[in-house]
């Protein structure tokens, strides 16, 4: 029975929703056809035409209100309620355009950086490793730390051994499964079969279970088993998918092919799956399995050494244990381990050292340990501005609903009832939000690669998308939506009926809501304008930062002679060619080698032991060393102070000699001239190792912008000791300096160094002054993003005081009509808006002074010699708002000086 | 007639449902008929009668249908249907016990 009462229904239902005109139009020829029929009825009985059509009409009483009855009982309820408010407000919305086109940029503006910001931070920081049950994968060490250490490593234990890692999987009954993978990668020479060319490509070692550990799947042939990890198995290689698709195509028979890496060679059994990343979201583009570490890293085997620390572990934990459970146990191993390692370690240290665990799905991400920061810091001030721009709206949407109190009392006289109203003043809002949500995904998406570029230096590329960024943006914009639509229609629905009517209600409280808006929307630009302020100074701080050396004039080239094949003994010769044939370059001032160029990020530090010193505490004697070649230092433009450069006299064979920077002199020497000194790297002196000191040269900076200058050494490349010494090294860098413009002679470089040696690999070539200015990127991108949303906060600021001022100016006509008859001057109404601005703006200010005090404190770690209470960044900013609440409120204090008394006084 | 309580608006329902029984009209001819033949005791105003013909077409009772009357001119003309017809019976015993209840009840016997 229901079932057929409902089908009969259906489509009545649907014809009223849809075919809504017609059936209205049905309505009103019924009712019409109805009138006149009675009409006719009572003139045939005698009554005449006019009158009888009044009869009938009265009788009907009232055909508007029967219509709306009728209409009332053919509802479909809220859909038809839904879509005439839809419709109402977009009506409304149309009305006035230029209040919509501002709400809905700002809005746009505000949701789309928001989205933008979610997009970066949700794909750097929560995405998952794509592995199989990431929740039971667990890392030894929460620390993204790279490299690798030989020594001792005391408190936390990040890297671990190769003894270490077999320890542990022997004895620890926690994990499943656990594997071991390199900290960092290595920058090999591949070959590809057939290719004779060689090229440099990052890959990474990993032990034989370190995909099954994962649960990943093969994306083409097979992925590593334990049995490739053994002593005399197979060199076997397995790529990324991204270099598969890069240099192979995609094609499967490269499987079997022959990878020769640093001169061994590998077979490709396998490519890894999409999406994989690796764990530490830095794509290498090979995988090996640990026990070909020497051939791979051209070094001795780390597995001799009990000491190598290079690894990271991962572990899958067995069903039931926890990760704090696992913590526990490790930790014990981790001290069974040290008491019994061949040098016993004292008890304290044992006591010190312990392992931290970390959630493993995450991965260890290199962007989340070092943009962290930057991230919260971005969403926390895009959040602000977000604020700022809906209280804006609610603003704008208060003065516009203040207008429209009489409709309301009519509405409400006439028979809405309350809830609806509120819901239709909602869903005008929710469309504003709508459609500013719409257009601010478009701006997140444009947003997410700026902010990416910008302040990560990371392509976004390897920023994807995903279903919760569209999520987010939508549930953003309707918390905007209900943000700033709520209180005017709250307010807009409990008007009072008769007062409204007649336009005479009171204002005192909508006054104190909007007044509470601007102060707000002064505060939180101040907040943000200080910090932009800040970082402001400090990148200009940062970019005056002297560097000591010349870069303006150098080129710096990577070059791998180690890749090459050279040896240690040859490097002096082939050094030697190099410059010489590159000084031949015409525009070249002169040449030299180093280890490592300023600012690469690498460093190189040693303890030491200075001749004729007590030994003490020799772990309190570090330095940084550099290995470099002959006029090193009249290439890069540093004074030497006392003494001589490196020169081409100190080779093979001659006394081993150094050069060491003015705060190592200072304060290793304390001021004694040094010259004729000898130290060695390492405890105790050793003498046959042992350099002597043959000049002071000038600080100059390497490693930061920031940090003081370390204690250096120099030591001379050419002055090659025993192969596989603790002290050999190969100078990987070549530094040119150039007469001129550093960019004109860099293409002559390349073919010049294959002149030379046709198998060099020569990997990048660096104008050194741009290096300079990337490692202050960051800082250049904080300075900028913040200015920006801070003049973005001012201007939305200004629109606000400026539309409050006008309401309140267009409210008091009357007032201001009665001050100005009762002898008011127009000057004094000029000060009286004036006056209530300043007010405004300077309640804003006293609270987003401390505000702002307190938010500085947090961004303290970014700044540069600018205290976060900066007194001329506050005192700048505060009167830049001043300047612009008073520019804002010109316009209204303009028309309210214009207020003619008798106009005003007559009309309301 | 005084304003109808929910049991009288029931049983107007059932009123226009029987009218329409008899055969289809248009609301005009309904309301003219019901006084017709109740000898005007019984009248509904213009303004209740079409959203109470509208209410029963919503439920279904009753369908509509824009024909041309004798006179030439287009009316809409309602008709009961199958589930109208059904709904009349039901509706019509209950005021048959409703109001047998209520004369046995009037029809007592004062001491």
């Amino acid at each position: 029975m229901r079932t057929e009462h409902w089908l009969y229904t259906i489509p009545l239902r649907l014809r009223s929703l849809f075919r809504r005109s017609q059936t209205d139009q049905e309505l009103a020829d019924e009712l019409r056809d109805h009138i006149e029929e009675k009409t006719e009825e009572y003139v045939t009985s005698g009554m005449a035409a006019q009158e009888a059509r009044r009869t009938a009409l009265l009788e009907m009483g009232g055909v508007e209100k029967c219509k709306e009855e009728c209409r009332d009982t053919r509802r479909v309820t809220w859909l038809q309620d839904l879509a005439q408010d839809i419709r109402f407000g977009l009506r409304m919305l149309r009305k006035s355009p230029g209040f919509t086109a501002v709400a809905v940029l700002t809005l746009a503006l505000g949701i789309g950086a928001n989205t933008a910001i979610f997009s970066l931070i949700n794909s750097l920081l929560l995405r998952a490793l794509p592995v199989a049950n990431p929740s039971n994968l667990v890392l030894f060490s929460d620390s993204p730390v790279g490299g690798s250490d030989s020594g001792d490593q005391t408190g936390r234990w990040i890297f671990f051994s190769n003894d270490d890692y077999n320890y542990f999987r022997q004895h620890d009954p926690s994990f499943a499964e656990l594997c071991a993978f390199q900290t960092g990668w290595n920058n090999a020479k591949v070959r590809l079969e057939g290719v004779p060319r060689a090229e440099m490509a990052p890959g990474r070692l990993v032990s034989g279970n370190f995909f099954s550990s994962l649960g990943l799947p093969a994306a083409a042939g097979r992925l590593f088993v334990p049995s490739d990890d053994k002593p005399g198995a197979s060199p076997a290689v397995v790529l990324s998918y991204r270099y598969w698709m890069r240099e192979f195509q995609g094609k499967r028979s490269v499987i079997g092919e022959t990878f020769q890496v640093n001169e061994t060679d590998f077979a490709i059994i396998g490519v890894a799956p999409p999406k994989f990343d690796d764990i530490k979201y830095d794509e290498p583009d090979f995988w090996i399995p640990l026990v070909f570490q020497p051939e791979v890293m051209s070094t001795e085997s780390y597995a001799n050494d009990p000491k190598m620390y290079w690894l990271n572990m991962m572990g899958r934990l067995k069903p039931g244990v926890t990760l704090a459970q696992a913590q526990t146990v490790a930790n014990a191993e981790l001290k069974e381990i040290l008491k019994t390692q061949a040098r016993p370690e004292s008890a304290k240290k044992i006591a010190n050292s312990y392992i931290k665990m970390a959630p493993g799905a995450w991965g260890i991400s290199y962007y989340r340990a070092t943009y962290m920061k930057a991230l919260q810091i971005l969403a926390a001030i895009i959040g602000v501005v977000l604020l700022i721009a809906c209280a804006n709206i609610a603003n704008l949407l208060l003065s516009r609903s203040a207008g429209r109190e009489q409709e309301i009392a009519v509405r409400l006289a006439v028979g809405a009832s309350r809830g609806r109203l509120v819901r239709q003043f909602l869903t005008e809002t929710l469309l504003l939000a709508f459609l500013g949500g719409i257009l601010g995904i478009l701006v997140a998406k444009w947003g997410a690669e700026l902010l990416a570029s910008v302040v990560l230096n990371v392509s976004s590329a390897n920023i994807p998308m995903n279903m919760r960024v569209p999520a987010f943006a939508v549930g953003i914009t309707l918390l905007a939506g209900i943000l700033f639509g709520l209180a005017p229609a709250l307010r807009c629905s409990r008007a009072d009926l008769a007062t409204h009517i007649k336009g005479s209600a009171p204002k005192r409280m909508r006054f104190g809501f909007a007044n509470g808006l601007v102060i707000f929307q002064v505060a939180a630009s101040l907040v943000l304008l200080v910090g932009a302020g800040l970082f402001l100074r400090t990148l200009h701080k940062l970019a005056e930062q002297q560097l000591g050396f010349d870069e303006d004039h150098i080129l710096s080239v990577r070059i791998d002679a180690e890749a090459a094949g050279y040896l240690p003994v040859d490097t002096p010769a082939l050094y030697q060619s190099l410059i010489d044939r590159v000084e031949a370059i015409p525009g070249v001032v002169s040449a030299t080698v180093d280890n490592a160029e300023p600012f690469s990020g690498s460093t190189w530090t040693s303890n030491f032991s200075i001749e004729g010193e007590p030994v003490g505490n020799w772990r309190a004697l570090t330095v940084h060393k550099e290995l470099v070649g002959p006029h090193y230092f009249e290439t890069q433009g540093i004074p030497i102070l006392l003494g001589r450069d490196i020169g081409p006299q100190d080779r093979m064979g001659t006394p081993l000699v150094t050069v060491i920077n003015e705060t190592m002199a200072r304060e290793y020497f304390h001021g004694v001239n040094p010259i004729g000194r000898r130290f060695s790297l390492g405890s105790p002196f050793n003498a046959k190792e042992a350099m002597t000191i043959v000049g002071v040269a000038a600080d100059a900076r390497y490693y930061s912008l920031r940090e003081p200058i370390p204690p250096m050494e120099f030591c001379a490349a050419f002055q090659v000791p025993e192969p596989n010494s603790h002290n050999a090294a190969y100078a990987q860098n070549l530094e040119v300096r150039a007469r001129g413009n550093p960019e004109a002679i860099a293409t002559e470089i390349r073919p010049a160094l294959k002149q030379v040696s046709s198998t060099l690999p020569v990997a990048s070539i660096n104008v050194l002054a741009r290096e300079v200015q990337r490692s202050i990127q960051q800082n250049r991108g904080y300075a900028e993003l913040s200015s920006a949303f801070g003049m973005l906060a001012l201007f939305l600021a200004c629109i606000g005081v400026y539309g409050t001022m006008a309401y309140r100016v267009s409210r008091r006509t009357h007032e201001i009509g009665v001050r100005m008859a009762l002898g008011a001057q127009r000057a004094d109404v000029l000060r009286l808006i004036t006056g209530e601005c300043l007010m405004l703006v300077g309640i804003g200010v006293l609270v987003g002074v401390p505000l702002a005090l307190a938010s500085t404190r947090v961004i303290a770690s970014q700044l540069f010699e600018v205290r976060p209470s900066d007194p001329l960044t506050f005192a700048a900013v505060t009167a830049l708002l001043v300047l612009v609440a008073l520019a804002a409120c010109y316009i209204p204090a303009r028309r309210a000086m214009r207020v003619d008394p008798m106009v005003a006084l007559r009309y309301e | 007639m005084s304003k109808p309580s929910d049991l009288v608006q029931g049983t107007l329902d059932m009123l226009l449902l029987k009218i329409l029984a008899l055969e289809p009209m248009n609301g005009f001819a309904v309301s003219q008929r019901l006084k017709q033949v109740s000898g005007d005791v019984l009248q509904m105003s213009d303004g209740s009668l079409y959203p109470a013909l509208h209410k029963l077409e919503q439920e279904g009772w009753i369908t509509a249908e824009w024909k041309t009357s004798e006179k030439g001119r287009r009316a809409k003309y309602y008709s009961l249907t199958r589930l109208g017809r059904r709904q009349l019976e039901r509706e019509a015993d209950n005021w048959g016990r409703l109001s047998g209840a209520i004369s046995r009840v009037v029809k007592l016997k004062e001491a």
